[in-house]
């Protein structure tokens, strides 16, 4: 089996080589679709190989809850871990086959995947994680996920049949701390105490209070949108704009200390790290701040929309896009609170994306007449043309909240690359 | 805006189960609608084992995940069903999406085989082939408004309204009426509508609506909106309330775009 793993790897190496120059195959995920097309029966084998696996998944925050543990881990360790947007079982598998070297070794002490939530069993029938971290469970895509009891039932699945895994699971969230109830593995919770709370709009009933829960405390929003709190008696401090990633942090913090990592170097590579692909970065183009977030369901548009309602003038862009990877039902954007624009400080709103007629439409309906008539409020489908339009005006802040491919196509617009960088 | 104050009562039923995906948007249309013409509409709900409802003049009832409408089914059965067929008698509007439109029938079988008898006011019954993503009817839809219904949707809109309806679909539930008393809402154009073979979607029965459409169904479909209203107005205060007409350019820009994506309409 090792033998022909070696020579699959080197025929993928070559084949990805040979497809990327002739411009026949793209993506990082390539090596994955390889091996899934011609050695389909090699992938329990690659899976296998990870060393110490942690798995994050959850509808809301895999990716800003990947980025954070890998910057504290790589504090001390090699870490491998697969891109936002890989989360599915092919993408894992192109992560580890990229990072075998020639002679078939990966020289990897941690590995920290996230994973899709249906995608989990799948991948816990190979991997035997250490950890598995769930984030929360949120309404979200039900045209490519089906009902959330659905989503649920996929990562109970997973969890049931990884036996010694350390569960590091929302405590504050009903469907995901119910998910430890009657199997074996070890588990610990996290979860906030605060007002903040009230934001989030977990399903299902409350529980009882939980033994082996670590609550983030006493949090507060800094005026670059970034988050203070207190854990265990010491201040956090996080820079990702989004009080919401306190959960994330919390995860983190968690899952490093399983690992044995300091207190102290957790917290400064916390504080360290910057906004993963989408959540929260700032993009520059001429002399504008583009402030870029990523929607993809209900829970992350009212936190989002939350986070931002106290910024003065505020020009937001809304871009609405219906392909396949951003759901091709936008009917959730009527779930979201979108009727706290009558909160906001608002200066202009543009609609933007294939579906901008439906977020014009949401606005008209959402923001009471007296706002709707006072707000400069525009609709252009083209991402181009909204970009455009930025580029000529004299504001010098943008608030752009996108749906998936929305993002790709703007970073595109901008950086001339839409993979993650 | 009318002399007299007029006012509406609405009743969501069961809004915390059937809520499935965007069905708050039919509340929030109807009442920003009544809104903008000065008709009040006081909202109230109807929840699981609580009996203290109020009546109203519009009762609503969203999709719901196939465990919540287990609960929600007991729970009318037990409970409400007498009241809910007196208040329908009494010509009160029902708008009914998805699950809620399933449950006015006489079955329901899910995926697993599981049988549940449905309030049994519309002649019609739904089975659930599988659990599978890929049996499930799913994807953007347009249908052409029936034309028994489409003279008083005309009528009660004012202005010239689209004969179209568009919304998005996601149903595992394969629906057919048991005997033809019913009329359908519309005739599928796009998509699939109660079930994959007939090409009709919804029913228009009296005064209830019954549909598959998401969407909302509503914002991008205001002439259909307004007949709930007008309908409403009517029944409430008589023949003389005529529904006034508002500006909605906003809204059939939203229909048009659905339609030109479906090739319905030429792109130009």
């Amino acid at each position: 089996m090792e033998f022909q793993f070696v020579i699959t790897i080197w025929f993928v190496k070559i084949l990805t080589l040979v497809l990327r120059i002739t411009k026949k195959g793209r993506g990082t995920a390539l090596p994955g679709l390889i091996i899934e097309k011609y050695f389909p029966h090699l992938i329990p084998y690659i899976l296998q190989k990870s060393p110490y696996t942690i798995l994050i998944t959850g509808t809301n925050g895999k990716t800003t809850t990947r980025t954070f543990l890998s910057n504290i881990l790589q504090t001390k360790y090699k870490v491998l871990q697969n891109r936002s947007g890989s989360n599915l079982i092919r993408g894992i598998v192109s992560e580890i086959v990229s990072q075998t070297n020639l002679f078939g070794q990966l020289d990897f002490e941690y590995a920290i995947f996230e994973v899709e939530e249906a995608s989990m069993p799948k991948i816990t029938k190979y991997i035997k994680p250490e950890q598995i971290i769930v984030t929360n469970l949120f309404r979200d895509q039900l045209d490519a996920y089906g009902e959330v009891d659905r989503t649920q039932r996929f990562i109970q699945q997973a969890i049931d049949s990884s036996q010694n895994t350390q569960l590091i699971l929302n405590g504050d969230d009903p469907r995901v701390n119910s998910m430890s109830v009657g199997n074996k593995n070890n588990v610990q919770y996290f979860g906030i105490k605060d007002k903040l709370i009230g934001n989030f709009n977990y399903e299902g009933k409350k529980s009882e209070a939980l033994p082996n829960i670590e609550f983030a405390k006493n949090i507060e929003i800094t005026n670059t949108l970034g988050t203070k709190f207190k854990y265990n008696a010491q201040e956090f401090h996080i820079n990702i704009p989004g009080y919401f990633n306190v959960y994330n942090a919390m995860a983190s913090i968690l899952s490093a200390l399983n690992v044995g990592i300091n207190i102290d170097d957790i917290r400064t590579a916390l504080t360290k790290t910057k906004p993963a692909f989408g959540r929260g970065e700032i993009i520059n183009i001429n002399d504008k701040k583009l402030h870029i977030f990523l929607v993809k369901n209900p829970a992350g548009l009212n936190l989002n929309l939350d986070l931002l309602k106290n910024i003065e003038n505020i020009n937001l862009c809304l871009v609405l896009n219906d392909n396949t990877a951003d759901g091709k039902d936008v009917s959730w954007i009527w779930d979201s609170n979108m009727e706290i624009l009558n909160e906001y400080n608002l200066n202009s709103i543009i609609c933007s994306g294939t579906r901008s007629e439906d977020m014009l439409l949401r606005c008209k309906y959402a923001l009471d007449s007296e706002n709707f008539d006072a707000v400069k409020i525009d609709e252009m489908k083209d991402i181009n043309n909204l970009l455009e339009n930025i580029r000529k005006s004299e504001e010098n802040n943008y608030y752009i909240l996108l749906t998936y491919t929305a993002m790709l196509e703007l970073r595109k617009i901008i950086t001339g690359n839409s993979l993650n960088v | 805006m009318y002399k007299e104050k007029l006012s509406l009562k609405f009743v969501h039923l069961y809004p915390d189960e059937m809520n499935i995906y965007g069905d708050m948007g039919n509340v929030l249309t109807l009442k920003r609608r009544c809104e903008w013409r000065g008709i009040r509409l006081e909202i109230s709900k109807v929840t699981l084992e609580s009996n203290d409802f109020k009546k109203g003049d519009i009762y609503f009832m969203g999709g719901g995940q196939d465990n919540d409408m287990y609960k929600v089914f007991e729970d009318l059965k037990n409970s409400k069903k007498d009241f809910l067929k007196e208040e329908l008698e009494s010509k009160k509007q029902f708008l009914l999406i998805c699950g809620g439109f399933q449950l006015f029938g006489n079955h329901f079988i899910d995926f697993q085989g599981r049988n549940i008898n449905g309030l049994g006011i519309l002649p019609l019954e739904t089975k659930a082939p599988s659990d599978n993503l890929h049996d499930r009817c799913l994807g953007n839809i347009v249908t052409e408004i029936h034309s028994k219904h489409f003279e008083e949707i005309k009528n009660n809109y004012g202005e010239k309204p689209s004969k179209y309806l568009v919304g998005f679909e996601n149903h595992g539930g394969q629906t057919y009426y048991t005997d033809n008393s019913l009329t359908p809402l519309g005739k599928v154009l796009v998509g699939s509508g109660n079930n994959s073979k007939e090409k009709i979607e919804g029913v228009l029965h009296e005064n209830i609506i019954g549909s598959y459409m998401h969407g909302s169904l509503l914002p991008k479909n205001p002439h259909l909106a307004d007949l709930i209203i007008g309908r409403a107005l009517t029944q409430k205060y008589g023949e003389e309330f005529k529904l006034e007409p508002l500006e909605d350019k906003i809204e059939w820009d939203a229909h048009k775009a659905i339609l030109r994506k479906m090739g319905i309409l030429n792109t130009d």
